[in-house]
């Protein structure tokens, strides 16, 4: 099951660098939910000529991400940008006593937030090692 | 003409999430349904399934095919 948002997220980033017929069938069989039979109808070739299609497209998909890495990229870059807006709520939530009482602290994780978005842009850049 | 029980990819792009749906086995782009079941998002963790059991028992009842996926996530929710 993990593999269907795997393949259906490299489609969305690497599927314009797929021949229009491998990305055609990808988005069939994993974004439609359509069976080798239903698409080999479709398009008027055998079951076997779907299944070769959607193993080279996959092929060709990995092949793509592991020289691009946008599939780590995308995700560590989601993830971070999650922690900063959940870390802001959190801060906006505060009473405003705080704010006045302890404006040290406060600044402090603003500052975190301000390294970590630095780090975000490193990740994006790929800078992977330092970033994630 | 076959009803099946299928996923249905919605969301932005980058962002798969799907509906459980049953459609008719022709035109799947066109966007029409018969009835939406249910919901499965394998990105959230942990991954999120939601499923009409009465609607789904309802339509095996009355023939529908569910595709491998679906089979998978119709054991999951205890509806096979």
């Amino acid at each position: 099951m993990e593999k269907l948002a795997e393949i259906a997220l490299l489609l969305d980033i690497y599927g314009g660098l797929l021949t229009p017929r491998q990305r055609d069938v990808l988005d069939l069989y994993y974004n439609y939910d359509l069976s080798l039979a239903e698409i080999a109808e479709m398009h008027n070739i055998s079951r076997q000529g779907v299944y070769d299609l959607i193993k080279r497209g996959e092929q060709a998909l990995y092949a793509l991400d592991k020289k691009l890495n946008y599939y780590r990229r995308w995700t560590a870059f989601e993830d971070g940008i999650n922690d900063v807006i959940q870390e802001l709520e959190r801060i906006c939530k505060l009473p405003d006593e705080s704010f006045a009482e302890s404006p040290g602290e406060i600044k402090q994780r603003l500052m975190n937030i301000r390294q970590r978005l630095m780090d975000l842009g490193d990740t994006w850049i790929g800078r992977l090692e330092h970033g994630v | 003409m076959a009803v099946k029980i299928r996923l249905k990819r919605m969301g932005a792009k980058k962002t798969p999430h799907y509906r459980v749906v049953v459609a008719d086995s022709r035109s799947p782009r066109d966007g029409k349904f018969i009835e939406e079941i249910g919901y499965y998002n394998p990105l959230s963790d942990p991954e999120e399934v939601k499923i009409d059991v009465e609607k789904a028992q309802a339509w095996l009842k009355k023939g529908a095919q569910p595709t491998d996926t679906v089979r998978a996530l119709l054991k999951k929710c205890g509806v096979l």
